[in-house]
């Protein structure tokens, strides 16, 4: 069933006296308790639809237009203070840098017990302190009553990350949104965390949404995978189908620049000519075209998002190849 | 570094400070032509006279000589004689006067603070708003008044045509005559304190971990006065500390100008009247309540930010 | 106490990518900077100029207008306790206000500069003791060790023998008894110039492009004018509009208290301070000075903003 609905969402942010279209009607659902991965570029307007949906868009940004609703409510006209109930207590963000998402001045338990004392308020002392040490454990966390007296900066970068990652558990949130979580990290440390998240959804039944540009790492993860390019979803599809047979280009460029299993494991081979369009100054029709090998007159024209089977795809060339 | 060799480090540094501060206060003082005998003398003293005066205040030592035995009857508390009231102990004389200066500047200190805090947090909140641009322009004009200036026109205003306040005289700090005194002092502390806080306040909101407190659901009061708010103090602690020196200097000029009886009037006194032990003794004084309010903001700033403390 | 040091470049930092062209016409679109500027440059033109348009000398006592009233019979702003014309007084006060500016800026440009460059570019014990300098100059009592100075000085001008006091003696019959004022100047203001340009000294020279320049065999010489000179152009202007209220305010608190500017020279403090004797009877005798001073200090003060602000590539334009 449909938890989480996003439908033709629309961002513009202010540059220069000009509106500049980041996030150009994106529509996706998320189901209860399922994973989704959204890939895409730097810029492709993946981190923005995950703030718009949390309304957290920095001041110079504002929804357009569009509607995400969450259990058929609608997020985008609830009154400020009602958000805030559902920040935490049901959406819950994690950050890519725990080192600057974490506050520098307060310990591990200072900052786990803020989202205790707003979303699950416990009588006693000690059964606070007993829930933060639960959460500490369920990260995985060793020692955590030793890591829950410390500060940020005391803390190794995975387990920093960890740490980021309780608090956000704390409000007991149905969906999690992981923004880049392990780009900062060791690529031995982005498996565990990966892995962590993907635990967390099982033994709570708790929907993830973790956006990334790093497809390697949503291969294990993920039940489905969205892909976003210039603001705009190119395919939406099962993780399995997608790492089979991409359908748009732009996928299969992806799937191409990650290095195969045998080979050396590194990020982001830059296999794909070119950079991605500046969203002032998008190309008419397809914005991918200009990277695009197989692009034709067709791509003239915007292609819009169809359904074929169990995957939406946006490209006038899918399904011929 | 552990944070006893920090603090270690901070003693040291404190001494070198207070050191250099006598260094220079006796070069000054002694390097200083004229004769502080003779100008007070009712009529011109003889040779004999005179060599016996430099003898009993110590004067006909090699400088040298002076120098260190100055500093290590200052260490152990012995100040000398002041040569401008008869015969009595420099010590005598400051304490005397350290109370209405010290009790003007911490007033001036604290109101620039609870003043100043909660109108840059308002300012920053409002980030660009008309109160905004009216704060900063009204602390752009808190800054550049001199005290020298407020003074004077506050008691115009305050005293000669209204006639609410006293126009000079000290009768304590709780009285009429510290209001002005302690306003005039608190203009710049209020408009620098309020415009550091707007501007490390902007940069907190604008924080990554600002956004992780508001994506839990905190309520903004939470997140503002609880966490944010802590973090924007951190830059301001070091303008307090700063601002100690710049107030110990404005507080000599308002002290003369509202007739305050305290260390500042008295210093320009002895430095009308050549009174050098006075001079010395309340140079030093200023520079080691200076020293000390920097050590306090270092261990209020590691308090506030536990990675000065570990680090 | 790296702590404060640290709050000082934060908050006096300016990122330098705009070229000067930028520079001037954002400054221009800041309106109250411009303004300001303007008039500036008007009071220093009239200042200047009082000889030729003022009838009366700033000395010129006349017993038979004595505390006149601003606006009347005796001049535009009045005359003081001795009948002598404000108007002229002032002007001189502003002159003097003027001269003491431009050295401090001097001292800032011919001595900080230079050492905060060769601290920050060649680093080791020149940087060590540079900055321990600094520190230790932070945390002194300033004005009162500037009243010590001066009282120093002046009493080598007046009474001093030996060749330091007449080579002081010579300098004050050059800077109409501004001696002491600017041997304080000397003293003083060179730190927070050395401190900014180091610092931002350093962080140039640890840029790629400068290792680059390095590696290719640029010379010191070459190396500290194209590159660090150059990207320290914002905080030393910055810098100096932000000081030189201070370098005023000191020559007025100096004057004021007996140890700048001798009388009959009227300096802006020193008008302050004689009008407010008889703060009861002729407010506007201490009025007058109290205003024009703290006027012309609140329009360097929005100079400096609006310089601030337009070499600030980081805010937006307006206003």
């Amino acid at each position: 069933m449909d938890q989480l609905v996003v439908s033709d969402l629309v961002v513009e942010f202010a540059r220069a006296g000009h509106r500049v279209p980041v996030v150009r009607g994106v529509s996706f659902t998320l189901e209860r308790g399922r994973r989704v991965a959204v890939v895409g570029e730097s810029g492709s307007g993946k981190s923005v639809t995950a703030l718009a949906v949390t309304r957290l868009l920095p001041p110079t940004a504002s929804i357009r237009s569009g509607s995400i609703s969450l259990d058929g409510s609608d997020l985008l006209g609830l009154p400020e203070r009602s958000m805030e109930d559902i920040r935490g207590g049901r959406v819950a963000m994690v950050f890519q840098d725990a080192l600057t998402a974490l506050d520098p001045l307060f310990t591990i338990e200072q900052q786990i017990q803020a989202v205790l004392d707003r979303h699950a308020p416990r009588a006693s002392r000690q059964a606070r302190h007993d829930e933060c040490l639960e959460l500490m454990r369920a990260v995985g966390i060793s020692d955590p009553e030793r890591r829950l007296r410390a500060y940020p900066h005391e803390l190794s970068g995975g387990m920093r990350q960890r740490a980021l990652i309780a608090t956000a558990l704390a409000g007991d949130p149905e969906v999690l949104i992981a923004d880049e979580p392990t780009t900062a990290l060791d690529v031995t440390v982005q498996a565990q965390i990966v892995d962590l998240l993907r635990r967390l959804s099982d033994e709570r039944g708790m929907a993830v949404i973790l956006i990334t540009h790093d497809l390697g790492v949503v291969a294990d993860f993920a039940d489905r995978v969205v892909v976003m390019y210039a603001g705009r979803i190119v395919e939406d599809a099962p993780a399995d189908e997608l790492f089979e047979s991409p359908a748009h280009p732009y996928s299969a460029a992806l799937l191409d620049s990650l290095p195969s299993l045998d080979g050396p494991r590194m990020r982001r081979l830059p296999s794909i000519g070119g950079a991605p369009p500046d969203p002032a100054a998008l190309p008419a029709g397809c914005s991918f075209a200009p990277r695009c090998a197989r692009a034709t007159g067709e791509c003239d024209s915007e292609p819009v998002l169809v359904t074929i089977g169990a995957r939406r795809v946006a490209c006038h060339h899918a399904g011929t190849a | 570094m552990s944070a006893n060799g920090t603090i270690a480090r901070r003693v040291g540094r404190t001494g070198v400070v207070l050191l250099v501060v006598y260094a220079i206060t006796f070069v000054c003082v002694r390097l200083t032509p004229g004769n502080p005998f003779a100008a007070r003398a009712p009529r011109a003293l003889s040779p004999d006279q005179q060599a016996r005066l430099e003898r009993q205040f110590g004067l006909d030592d090699p400088w040298p000589v002076q120098f260190v035995r100055y500093l290590f009857r200052a260490l152990s508390g012995d100040f000398g004689v002041s040569y401008a009231h008869q015969g009595e102990d420099v010590v005598d004389v400051i304490v005397a006067r350290a109370w209405p200066t010290m009790s003007l500047v911490g007033a001036a200190l604290l109101v620039g603070l609870v003043v100043g805090v909660p109108l840059g947090v308002a300012a920053a909140l409002r980030n660009d708003s008309w109160f905004d641009h009216l704060l900063s322009g009204v602390s752009t004009l808190g800054v550049a008044i001199p005290v020298f200036v407020a003074t004077p026109v506050l008691v115009i205003v305050l005293s000669v045509y209204a006639g609410w306040l006293p126009a000079q005289g000290w009768d304590g700090l709780i009285s009429t005559t510290a209001i002005i005194p302690i306003v005039v002092l608190a203009l710049e502390p209020i408009a620098v304190t309020a415009r550091f806080t707007r501007a490390s306040m902007i940069e907190v909101l604008r924080s990554d971990h600002h956004r992780t407190a508001r994506a839990r659901g905190l309520a903004r009061r939470t997140v503002v006065f609880r966490f944010a708010l802590r973090n924007g103090l951190v830059p301001v602690t070091t303008i307090t500390g700063l601002q100690v020196a710049g107030l110990l200097g404005s507080v000599v000029l308002v002290e003369s100008a509202y007739n305050v009886p305290g260390l500042g009037k008295e210093f320009l006194a002895a430095i009308t009247a050549r009174d050098y032990p006075v001079v010395m003794a309340a140079t030093l004084i200023f520079a080691a309540v200076i020293v000390v309010a920097n050590l306090l903001v270092d261990v209020a700033y590691a308090r506030l930010d536990p990675r000065i403390r570990s680090a | 106490m790296s702590s404060i040091e640290s709050a000082g470049l934060s908050a006096g930092r300016v990122p330098a990518t705009l070229a000067p062209i930028e520079i001037a016409r954002r400054f221009s679109h800041r309106r109250i900077a411009l303004v300001s500027a303007a008039l500036l440059v008007l009071i220093v033109v009239l200042a200047f100029s009082s000889d030729l348009w003022l009838t009366r000398d700033y000395a010129d006592q006349d017993p038979l207008v004595r505390n006149q009233p601003p606006l009347g019979d005796a001049g535009l702003l009045g005359t003081d306790q001795l009948g002598r014309d404000l108007l002229a007084r002032l002007m001189f006060g502003i002159r003097l206000s003027v001269a003491a500016a431009a050295f401090g800026v001097l001292v800032q440009l011919a001595v900080g500069v230079p050492l905060g460059l060769l601290a920050g570019y060649r680093g080791g014990w020149i940087d060590s003791v540079a900055m321990r300098s600094v520190d230790v100059m932070l945390a002194v009592p300033g004005l009162l060790i500037a009243l010590l100075i001066g009282m120093n000085i002046k009493e080598q001008v007046a009474s001093g023998s030996g060749a330091v006091a007449d080579v002081l003696r010579s300098i004050d019959r050059l800077t109409a008894g501004l001696t002491p004022v600017f041997v304080v100047l000397v003293v003083f203001f060179w730190v927070s110039m050395a401190r900014i340009v180091r610092g931002e000294t350093r962080v140039v020279m640890a840029r790629d492009f400068v290792r680059a320049a390095r590696g290719l065999g640029a010379g010191p010489f070459r190396i500290v004018v194209h590159h660090v000179l150059r990207n320290c152009i914002a905080p030393i202007t910055v810098s100096v509009a932000l000081l030189i209220p201070v370098t005023m305010l000191t020559e007025a608190a100096m004057s004021l208290v007996g140890v700048g500017v001798d009388p009959p020279r009227p300096s802006l403090g020193v008008m302050i301070y004689e009008g407010a004797q008889q703060i009861n009877s002729f407010p506007y005798q201490t009025l007058v000075p109290s205003i024009t001073f703290a006027a012309v200090v609140l329009l360097v003060g929005f100079v400096g903003d609006g310089l601030r602000a337009a070499l600030d590539p980081t805010t937006e334009q307006g206003r």
